[in-house]
């Protein structure tokens, strides 16, 4: 809210400047956000006296006026305006002046200037002009005891400082309030507030009393509602002092009665409507809307209203979104003769609920949805009462108030040891209980002297319990005089996170393998998720995305990864990434399912292909197939194998993968990820002209995995003996044996490990070699026992076995 | 006369030394005068037929030849070695490149919140992860945020839709708060935990506004942890995060699930307090909330109103970052960029 600091010190009597003022706020209560000096436009404009007025020798709508603006200072003004007259005090802006007009909030520079033949050397001003209204009817008469050559904005007290404070949501109750805001300042300055904290006189019902019937349907959604009929009121422009408040608070100056709403629920807090009493028939409701009532605002749009809506209506139609904002149909106008004035209490969460189903927010909404006081009416009702008497002339018709159940303060037990553990410092009992007082709070010590008895005031809803009270006297105290304290604590050490553990060294390692960590948004959209070919129906979507290509939340980290691969290769045309993170879907059991998947990605532009045992267009898969392998060794996961793809369709994940050059990576039985390059298709999709191989791996399976224990083997003390092996493996004719049309290394794997047992101890592939329809396969051999060293013959039998199983199995010679 | 011949021997082999070229002749040269069966050798073999006066007289002329002739061979041994290799031909030019070595880099924020997790552990505390999508519950009512508080608009939170009728409301969890009641619902206090994470909020991104961050969270609870403790706490990482002297400033704040409630400022790091850009010259750093954990969130999960105290606390880690290495736009964490990813 915007503070006038000129109106807070005359409340609260504060000697701070502003400045200080914001400082003791922000540490004590609330921040303020910004300081600054109100811009009023007003320089070179100055309090003056019409001293003679004359007919303008050359145009009949213009006079030609004397004005003393100063000892011996006497200028010669041109001036067009009906109401002028000798003896006025008026606002002369003189030369020099740049004046902020209302209306348009064009600027308007004062110059002398020739009109119509005379000079004139300045400008008599309306409030317009003075940028106090909309009034450009004639100029704008001040008090007669207006001192000539002031300046006018020290007269009508613009000259002011800003303070623009942020008040904390629980607070809206009373610091949304200048009254509020200087009870404040006073506590945080050790003094009473400079007014005078007094209820006003209840109102006297005139005998006649002609206030409508009101009658509250909802006593929980509107706690008190309070109404007065003013008679023969008389709509004008507020006097200067009302309009310079609002202005310095932000607000415009509509007219006297809509001033005097504004200026109330400024100083109170308490927000006030008024309608035109003479377009009301019958009794006010308040009440739920029906369903698809409508009603046009004051500002000339019609809403659809829900049966939530707490409405005020007559007889005949709905007259205003309680709370809210007022209806156009029963708004005060110029012509309005007899008003209605409502000071209600409604409930916060209905206000609440209106305002951001109608997207409303106002200053009424504002104040009501953060929770106001049922018993604020009475500070309000007696000034209201007064006001529109001395200001808009009206006199009281009637007055209705309708408070069914009376809110009371309440009593909260404070205990002084609970104030010492909560803040960890010795504040002395006197002192917190000198700050509950300062903060307007009753408060008596109970018999022992080790707690306190603290009355709230019904003003301060926040204040439900002990802790609401410690923040009050900790707040008070000064958290910057707590002194930082080591807590006692338990040295048992803390348990471990062994998967964020595990998570961390799977990245450390990666990095060390040469990739880089990227991070992308959990969400996508469907043009993502069809050029990947995922399943619609699993993603889980959400209700309100920032846009449609975030709408989706991702079930892989592919496509996000697949947009940065596009995007960097724009500047570079190799790189290793990976990124782990949370993908989501729909469970089957549970509505979702969340999980942390592993994506890492080789990028290889096509001429940078290399290779050696593998033809240099696979050489990205396997490179990456050669780190992954690295990576469980690192962290001991075990049997791992490498199934073709095709046996897995169901996954839907699987779906970006190529068809025949991808693997599902097992570890035994457990699936720990797919491997493979980067469908063709989805390539194209996704703009990438690269060999992409990705590795998608579910985090849980991987740690899951590892191997729980790892035990000593003990040395071999003698050498193994190494040879090798060539065999020539002719291509099967499809569909027999096996659907694959080419023996595997993995089978020829299978069949060394199976024949080669006890004594062939390592193998490794050194050689492919295809042409026509043989494949052949080159392995070295070692062989070795734990207690002797070989004979040639124990080897060549392991051998023969080997060569003997080939031939048996898939028909393999040896080659010579 | 054994005398004069061990001098010649010397004289000689000194000579002959001299016109050694190769380490072929240098070998011969070795037999010839130092060799087992060199004059030499056979001289101090033969000492033992001397009596025990000339045994001493000759065999110390003898070593002392012997020694001398070693020396001048080691000596010509090494700058034949020496010569022997044409060094020029076997130039590099040492500011050439290599084969180029892949290092990867951690995302900066991984890196920090590693940094992070590794301080608190130090003091004990214990890392606790919960899901990114949350169920209402947990991100809101469990911490006392009740359904018409304004956190809730629609414009902060992302909602997911809800397919089948279902009896929870689910979302993108809006803070890693939500991570306290799960932690809460499963252990007794005292505990004291750290909560990293990435959080949501549906806000519309520039320079300095993303939807997507990184956030800590950090909560002790026990019988008597204070305001006192939480000030000690918070300087203490700190001051070993950024390896200097830091103050802590509280502010009066307002948070559903805590009461008393703060806005947390560090004396700026850049500055050490004097004044900067980076701090808008107050000298001070607005780092996040906290407070101490509201009773109400005490009784969501579970325990007795009154038993227990403690507090909470919550950073942005990408704020950190942006702080720590002057990083003028928040987009660039997601962006996936490699020339971004590789400087840190």
């Amino acid at each position: 809210m915007r503070y006038s600091y000129n109106w807070l010190k005359e409340l609260s009597g504060t000697k701070k400047s502003p400045k200080q003022l914001a400082e003791i706020l922000m540490m004590h209560a609330f921040e303020v956000e910004e300081v600054w000096q109100f811009p009023h436009h007003l320089e070179n404009v100055v309090v003056g006296k019409i001293m003679k007025l004359e007919k303008h020798p050359n145009a009949d709508k213009l006079r030609v006026a004397e004005v003393a603006v100063g000892k011996k200072d006497t200028r010669r003004i041109v001036c067009g305006a009906w109401n002028a007259a000798v003896g006025q005090k008026v606002a002369v802006a003189l030369p020099g002046a740049k004046l902020s007009v209302s209306s348009t909030g064009e600027t308007l520079e004062i110059k002398n200037a020739v009109l119509r033949g005379v000079e004139s050397q300045g400008m008599l001003c309306s409030a317009r002009e003075l940028g106090l209204g909309n009034n450009h009817d004639g100029i704008l008469v001040l008090e007669k005891d207006a001192a000539v050559g002031t300046p006018f904005a020290k007269y009508a007290g613009l000259e002011d400082s800003i303070l623009e404070i942020k008040i904390l949501p629980d607070r809206g109750s009373d610091a949304l309030s200048y009254r509020g805001m200087a009870r404040e300042i006073a506590a945080l300055g050790n003094h009473q507030p400079r007014f005078v904290e007094k209820l006003s006189e209840p109102l006297k019902t005139p005998t006649n009393n002609r206030a409508p019937k009101i009658v509250v349907q909802n006593n929980q959604a509107c706690r008190r509602y309070f109404g007065i009929v003013f008679n023969d009121v008389t709509a004008e422009e507020s006097p200067l002092w009302l309009k310079a408040k609002l202005i310095l608070s932000g607000l415009r100056s509509v007219s006297n009665i809509v001033d005097i709403t504004n200026y109330l629920m400024l100083l109170t807090g308490q927000p006030l409507h008024v309608f035109d009493a003479d377009k009301l028939s019958g009794a006010i409701t308040i009440r739920r809307a029906q369903s698809k009532e409508r009603l046009t605002l004051l500002t000339g749009e019609t809403k659809t209203l829900s049966a939530e809506d707490l409405v005020i209506a007559d007889d005949k139609q709905v007259l205003a979104l309680a709370g809210v904002m007022g209806g156009e149909y029963a708004t005060v106008t110029k012509e309005t003769k007899n008003i209605f004035l409502e000071i209600a209490n409604f409930d916060a969460v209905s206000i609440r609920r209106s305002k951001v189903r109608h997207n409303l927010p106002t200053d009424a909404s504002y104040r009501f949805e953060r929770g106001l006081d049922p018993n604020l009416l009475d500070e309000v009702t007696g000034e209201a009462y007064a006001l529109i008497t001395a200001l808009a002339f009206g006199k009281c018709g009637g007055v209705k108030d309708i408070y069914p159940r009376k809110v009371k303060d309440w009593k909260i037990t404070l205990s002084f040891t609970r104030v010492k553990n909560v803040l960890g410092a010795k504040i002395p009992p006197s002192e917190a209980e000198k700050y509950l007082r300062l903060l307007g709070l009753a408060v008596k010590k109970t018999a022992q002297g080790k707690s306190l008895e603290v009355t709230v005031s019904t003003r301060r809803p926040d204040l439900r319990d002990e802790w609401d009270l410690i923040e009050e006297i900790g707040r008070l105290y000064g958290y910057d005089r707590i002194a930082p304290k080591q807590p006692r604590v338990s040295l048992a050490p803390s348990a471990k996170n062994i998967l964020k553990t595990f998570e961390y060294a799977v990245k450390k390692y990666l990095t060390h393998s040469g990739f880089d960590e990227l991070l992308t948004y959990s969400f996508y959209g469907e043009r993502d998720q069809s050029a990947a070919h995922l399943p619609l129906d699993k993603h889980l979507t959400l209700i309100n995305p920032m846009n449609p290509e975030q709408k989706l939340l991702r079930m892989t980290l592919v496509p996000a990864i697949l947009r940065k691969v596009g995007e960097n290769l724009r500047h570079f045309n190799r790189f290793d990434i990976f990124e782990l993170g949370s993908v989501f879907a729909h469970g089957d059991k549970k509505p979702i399912k969340e999980k942390k998947s592993l994506l890492i990605t080789t990028v290889r532009a096509k001429k940078s292909d290399q290779g050696n045992t593998v033809s240099k267009a696979d050489a990205t898969f396997f490179s990456l197939k050669e780190k992954m392998l690295a990576l469980f060794a690192e962290f001991h996961i075990q049997d791992i194998a490498f199934v073709p793809l095709n046996k897995f369709g169901d996954m839907p994940e699987a779906a970006v993968f190529h068809p025949t050059r991808s693997a599902i990576v097992r570890s035994g039985d457990k699936v720990l990820g797919i491997l493979g390059e980067l469908h063709p298709f989805m390539a194209r999709n996704f703009g990438i002209d690269a060999r992409v191989v990705l590795a998608e791996f579910d985090v849980a399976s991987l740690a899951e995995a590892r191997k729980a224990e790892i035990l000593f083997r003990p040395l071999s003390k003698f050498p193994f003996a190494t040879r090798d092996i060539s065999l020539i493996f002719p291509r099967l004719p499809e569909g027999k044996q096996s659907a694959a049309k080419d023996v595997t290394v993995a089978e020829v794997e299978t069949l060394l490990l199976e024949a080669g047992a006890p004594l062939l101890k390592k193998y490794e592939l050194f050689d492919v070699y295809e042409k026509g329809d043989e494949k052949s396969l080159a392995f070295h051999l070692s062989f070795g026992a734990d207690d002797r060293t070989l004979s040639g013959e124990e080897m060549d039998r392991t051998f023969d076995r080997i060569v003997a199983l080939a031939k048996k199995r898939f028909m393999a010679s040896l080659r010579l | 006369m054994l005398k004069a011949r061990i001098s010649t021997l010397e004289a000689e082999g000194k000579n002959a030394l001299k016109t050694v070229k190769t380490i072929a002749d240098l070998e011969a040269w070795e037999i010839k005068y130092l060799g087992r069966k060199s004059e030499l050798g056979n001289i101090l073999k033969s000492l033992k037929n001397f009596s025990s006066e000339e045994k001493k007289v000759i065999g110390s002329l003898a070593n002392g030849a012997r020694q001398t002739l070693a020396q001048a061979f080691a000596e010509t041994k090494a700058r034949l070695l020496e010569q022997s290799v044409d060094w020029e031909k076997e130039r590099i030019d040492v500011s050439a490149p290599g084969v180029a070595v892949a290092c990867g880099h951690l995302h900066l924020i991984t890196q920090l919140e590693h940094q992070i997790e590794d301080i608190f552990v130090s003091m004990g505390f214990t890392v606790a992860d919960g899901p990114e999508v949350e169920s209402e519950w947990y991100n809101f009512d469990a911490l006392n945020v009740s359904p018409d508080h304004p956190a809730r608009d629609m414009q902060d939170t992302f909602w997911l839709q809800r397919d089948e009728p279902q009896k929870e409301n689910f979302l993108l969890r809006t803070h890693t708060s939500s991570v306290q009641a799960r932690y809460m619902e499963t252990h007794t206090p005292p505990f004291r935990i750290i909560i990293p994470g990435k959080i949501f909020r549906n806000e519309a991104t520039d320079a300095s506004h993303e939807h997507t961050f990184h956030q800590f969270e950090c909560l002790m609870v026990g019988d008597d942890v204070s305001v006192a403790n939480f000030k000690y706490i918070a300087q203490a990482f700190f001051e070993n995060f950024f390896e200097k002297k830091v103050l802590i400033r509280l502010r009066p704040s307002f948070f559903p699930f805590t009461e008393p409630s703060f806005e947390f400022d560090i004396s700026c790091v850049l500055c050490d307090g004097n004044g900067c850009p980076v701090c808008k010259q107050s000298g001070w750093l607005e780092i996040g909330g906290a407070g101490m954990v509201n009773q109400k969130v005490f009784e969501a999960a579970g325990y007795p109103r009154g038993k227990y105290q403690g507090f909470a606390w919550g950073f942005g880690v990408t704020r950190l970052a942006m702080m720590k290495y002057k990083i003028s736009d928040i987009r660039l964490f997601m962006g996936g960029d490699l020339r971004f990813i590789r400087q840190f």
